[in-house]
Formats: C-alpha cells, structure tokens, sequence
C-alpha cells in the first residue's frame, strides 16, 4: 500500500518530466531542442525558438496575450518548428531537468541572455536570425515581419 | 515584540536581496521601440540601457529629420523602460513585506 502511495505521489513528476510539449494559446511548443531539431529535419522546417522569463520578464508576458494569442502568429507558426524556453524565476514553475536543459539553451542561442528573444534556427542548427524585445503596445507587425522573413 | 521586530528585520533583508535581483534581472529584459516614420528602432533595457539603434538609410539625408526622430524615439523607450522598471521594483520591494507607507525607501 504504501508503494502505490509513493507511487501515485510522484505521478505528476514522471509525467512531467516525460512532457516535452506545451501548449500556450493553443499553439503546441516543444520542450527539447533535440526532439525540435528531429521535427525540423523531419518536416523540412526551421525552428522558432522563443526565450522568456515567464514568470519575470513584464514584455514577454504581453507578447504571450499580444502576440501567441492572435490568428496571424497561429498562421504564421505552421511555417515552423516551436521551441519554447523558458527561464523562471520560481523554481517551482519547471522541473529542475527542464530548468537545466532551458539554460544549456543559453550560450549556443541567446549569448547575451536577453528576453524576450526570437531566434530562427534551421535543420542543420545553423542560427539564422534574431530578434530581442517588445514595445508592450501590441504592436506585432515586425515579430510577423520577422516570422515571414525566415521561415524555411 | 522583540520577536515582532527580528521576524521584521528578516522580512526586510529578503525584501531588498529581492530588489537587488530584480534590479539585476531588468539588465536581461529589453524593450523595442520603433519611430512613428519607422525609420528608426531602438531596443534597451528595463534598466535603461540602450543596446542598439538601427537607422534607415533614409534618414542619412536629412539630418535634422535624423536628430528630431532619434530624440523622440529614445524618449519614448527610455519611458517605457522606466515604467517597467519602477513596476518590477515596486512588485519585488512589496513582496513578503506589510504595506507600510515609505517602506519603499529602505529597499533602494
């Protein structure tokens, strides 16, 4: 009795360390760069990679209402693979694998460790393009401009 | 109370190391600011830095264009970036602690 008490107490933790997929407005993310990296190969399609502070970063939290709710960033992400990193404050938000896989991230795309940030990467890893920060006035025509301009 | 004003000392010191890594924090958030003309974009920090300024072409003909668009745009963003800045530091400096009115004072 007590194993299945154990058990059913680490569920949610086995399940999320085996989720490697988020869904945010609807629209499913990847957690994994490799998995993202397989997907991309796969579908002959460049990865977004989107890095936030979820739980700090005041402009990624608007672009998340501003932006990733909107029908034009829902059509403009079928052109791509998505890979959302994120990099909370609270410790509780991400499992601490997830945490150290989302920092990895850091110094191969976001050098600088700057939010919000866009990066495109293509099938054979190579970083295409970038794009760091949000006026927060809901003025999205340059992230679509962005998406457009590098998608595969 | 002697225990009142320890557990209150505490609540203190957490609240300013929570300010000191906020503060630290806004060097990562940037803002984007673009002029009304488009011709020129701007991106800081939520501590004011300014990081890049990207000019149009355009504007290199026209230099008192150049000078009226650049001052607008940087006024706009250092705006901007403030707002977010006194916003994220007033939400850390409250955090854990009572709403005592001028508590704001002892975390800067």
């Amino acid at each position: 009795m007590k194993r299945y008490f154990i058990l059913f107490l680490l569920l949610p933790v086995i399940g999320l360390s085996q989720s490697d997929k988020i869904s945010v407005a609807d629209v499913s993310w990847h957690l994994n760069y490799e998995k993202a990296l397989k997907e991309s190969k796969k579908e002959n399609k460049n990865i977004l990679v989107y890095f936030t502070g979820s739980d700090w970063c005041a402009p990624c939290k608007k672009l998340k209402t501003d932006f990733f709710e909107t029908a034009d960033f829902k059509a403009a992400s079928e052109n791509y693979v998505l890979l959302y990193v994120d990099i909370p404050m609270n410790k509780d938000i991400l499992s601490s694998r997830q945490l150290a896989h989302n920092k990895s991230l850091l110094p191969k795309l976001n050098k600088k460790s700057v939010f919000p940030l866009f990066t495109v990467v293509d099938s054979k890893e190579r970083q295409l393009d970038k794009m760091s920060g949000y006026n927060m006035t809901g003025e999205i025509r340059y992230h679509l401009e962005f998406m457009e301009k590098n998608k595969g | 109370m002697l225990g009142d004003m320890m557990g209150m000392m505490g609540k203190l010191k957490e609240a300013k190391e929570k300010v000191r890594a906020t503060k630290e924090r806004m060097n990562t958030i940037e803002l984007r600011e673009v002029s009304e003309d488009k011709n020129i974009t701007v991106t800081l920090t939520a501590n004011r830095e300014i990081k890049t300024i990207q000019l149009d072409d355009s504007l290199l003909s026209d230099k008192s264009q150049l000078e009226i668009s650049l001052v607008n745009t940087l006024n706009k963003a250092i705006k901007k970036a403030g707002e977010v800045h006194d916003t994220e530091l007033a939400a850390a400096a409250k955090d854990g602690l009572p709403n005592i009115p001028g508590m704001e004072a002892f975390l800067k």
